[in-house]
């Protein structure tokens, strides 16, 4: 059997695994009434019941935004000034005068608190280790050990790429969901991708889209068909997650919390992008594994890009600067679609604002994830 | 004899080693390459290499990529050569990527340089060199690496451009700056996404857009049916007020549009 064969073969198998649905479904949302867009089995995700963590968390609606203009220093992100910033973002969004009292209403010492970083685009526009690093000090600051702490995202490689290193951050755990070995290799003895072992089968986003790669593209797939599964970092690996996204435009729309959780976190995302983009931004973050355990959205706005993105486009970076935060990652994400349209207007790569740009958080808000309604947000702004 | 041919041979090595210099590349010598990392990627496996990004890159029908970080001189520099269908579509990638070059078509029939970034369209390849501005020879060294790859690996011709398009450019004009080439939605509405709803579910289509100055930019958009074209057609003369664009011309299932 040829490699590919065997691939399609595996993926066909994987469909007979399924996530337990529960029953209940909210058959009379227009979410399942809508357009002529593929079945998918987010009504599996909503059946699952609520949890005090859920989405969107501690403060619904509540977004922190915190400018410091001396936060890159020659073009270099400052650690001092992104402590700073997320130390007054913290602050605020919490109310709390104490900053380890703040870290504490979101994770415990008992907790494996996994910090989803964006490597994707390269070393020119990764989440920058100046907030990593920043949120990891004041993570042990407020009782949470290293060891209890993982970097994580879905390509191992890209973590190592970007600097995500043992030698950078001892005592952290660095992993990802597509992994190679030492010689660069995908595949186990047996033939099996590596990345296999990590992902986990009872919990998937279907999608009636099907995925069909070769054997070059297989290895950043993970599997074809129809399920895109997620990762065991989330599933079994931490109990709750800080998602650390980058200030960047996907299109004329936004990569920021929703997305960098959503296609970070399962497989076979290739057949998502085209007709699924923001069905799968928002639905998959609805599945229990992302909705009840993303506790805080950080988003590094000090060095961003406002076209180009997801990739990094040179001409495109720019410093914006800034730091979002909030528990609700609907709201974030609304905030900072808004800032991206307002560079991306400014710089004369658009002429409007496009509504249907942020139709993900129209479909996030349906699924009760946040609010992405921009006039009842409450956005406290802060300049440094 | 002898002194006569030697002369001849300085003289022909004087000659061509001028010639080399005017073309910027007197002191390049690939073995000051030194590659700290290669990668390929071929067809779909692009989203291995920047994931969501790739929809745009495979809409243009991309072939592979050669993703290098190397140093030359001692200088670092990131290295990418996409390998496309033909030269229309290096261009179509290469000018979804040029925005405010200073200066433009300036040493390759279409390149953009910006402050940490030369590109180039050669050929069928779109080539990409990042470097560090900080570093004072960066910047004319990418070209001389860009040049270097592109001679390698590049297949040579041009762009066909469109007459109707070529025809309403100004001499001057640079091309980088003001020509844009699409053949899909990702591509097209990134451009311009006035027509975008009157070409849903169509497939093939080809756009090439003349930036406009103060007025609408000028597209014209070629199907690949008759179908397609009679569709569109009925689509925007049927939309009244709203109508996004003025027909300039039209046949041959295609059309000369002015964007409002």
């Amino acid at each position: 059997m040829k490699r590919r064969d065997f691939f399609k073969y595996l993926s066909l198998g994987g469909a007979g695994l399924a996530f337990n649905p529960v029953v209940k479904a909210a058959e009379s949302s227009p979410l399942f009434a809508v357009d002529d867009k593929p079945a998918t089995n987010i009504k599996d995700a909503i059946a699952v019941p609520r949890v005090k963590n859920s989405m969107p968390g501690l403060f619904p609606g509540k977004v922190v935004k915190v400018v410091d203009e001396k936060s890159v220093i020659d073009g270099v992100p400052s650690p001092e000034a992104a402590y700073n910033m997320l130390k007054e973002s913290m602050l605020r969004l919490t109310g709390e005068k104490s900053l380890k009292k703040a870290w504490r209403k979101f994770v415990s010492p008992k907790d494996v608190v996994g910090l989803k970083v964006n490597p994707v685009a390269g070393k020119l526009l990764t989440t920058s280790h100046a907030v990593t690093g920043a949120v990891i000090k004041q993570l042990e600051e407020a009782g949470i050990p290293r060891k209890n702490i993982v970097i994580w995202d879905r390509r191992e490689m890209q973590l190592q790429e970007t600097g995500y290193t043992q030698d950078k951050y001892p005592g952290i755990t660095i992993t990802g969901t597509e992994c190679q070995d030492e010689k660069g290799g995908y595949y186990n003895m047996e033939g099996k991708l590596y990345a296999e072992e990590r992902v986990d089968k009872n919990q998937y986003f279907f999608a009636d889209v099907v995925g069909e790669y070769d054997a070059y593209t297989i290895p950043f797939m993970v599997n074809g068909g129809k399920e895109s599964y997620f990762t065991k970092i989330v599933t079994e690996k931490v109990t709750k997650i800080i998602n650390l996204p980058i200030l960047k435009n996907a299109g004329r729309s936004t990569t920021l919390c929703m997305k960098n959780l959503a296609f970070g976190s399962v497989t076979n995302t290739g057949r998502l992008h085209t007709k699924l983009w923001h069905e799968t931004s928002a639905y998959v973050c609805a599945f229990p594994p992302l909705r009840d355990k993303v506790v805080l959205n950080i988003v590094d706005g000090l060095i961003g890009c406002y076209d180009g993105g997801p990739s990094a486009v040179p001409q495109f970076i720019c410093n914006y600067n800034m730091m979002l935060v909030g528990s609700d990652p609907v709201a974030v994400d609304r905030i900072g679609l808004d800032i991206v349209t307002k560079k991306r207007i400014a710089e004369g790569i658009q002429k409007e604002d496009i509504p249907s740009s942020g139709r993900f958080l129209e479909l996030a808000q349906e699924l009760k994830l946040g609010i992405g309604d921009r006039t009842k947000i409450e956005l406290i702004e802060h300049n440094i | 004899m002898i002194r006569k041919n030697f002369i001849l041979l300085i003289a022909s090595l004087a000659f061509y080693s001028g010639l080399y210099a005017q073309n910027g590349s007197s002191d390049f010598s690939p073995s000051d390459i030194k590659i700290t990392r290669e990668r390929d990627f071929t067809g779909t496996a692009l989203y291995g290499f920047m994931n969501g990004g790739s929809d745009l890159f495979l809409e243009y029908g991309f072939r592979d990529l050669k993703a290098l970080e190397i140093t030359y001189k001692g200088v670092p520099f990131t290295v990418e050569v996409y390998r496309m269908p033909s030269p229309e579509d290096a261009f179509g990638i290469y000018s979804q990527h040029t925005f405010k070059c200073i200066p433009a078509d300036s040493r390759f029939y279409l390149d953009c340089t910006s402050v940490r970034q030369f590109q180039a369209a050669e050929g069928n390849l779109y080539i990409s060199v990042v470097f560090d501005p900080a570093s004072p020879m960066a910047k004319d060294f990418a070209y001389l690496i860009a040049k270097h790859y592109t001679t390698l690996y590049g297949s040579g011709g041009k762009p066909a451009i469109p007459d109707q398009i070529a025809g309403l450019m100004n001499p001057g004009d640079e091309k980088s700056l003001t020509l844009k080439y699409a053949t899909g939605p990702i591509s097209l509405s990134n451009v311009n996404s006035s027509l975008m709803p009157l070409l849903e579910e169509m497939k093939g289509y080809k756009a090439w857009i003349l930036k406009g100055k103060g007025t609408g930019d000028i597209i014209l958009i070629r199907f690949v049916s008759s179908e397609d074209f009679s569709a569109f057609s009925k689509g925007l003369t049927s939309s009244g007020e709203d109508k996004p664009a003025e027909i300039l011309s039209s046949g041959e299932n295609a059309m000369l549009l002015r964007m409002k």
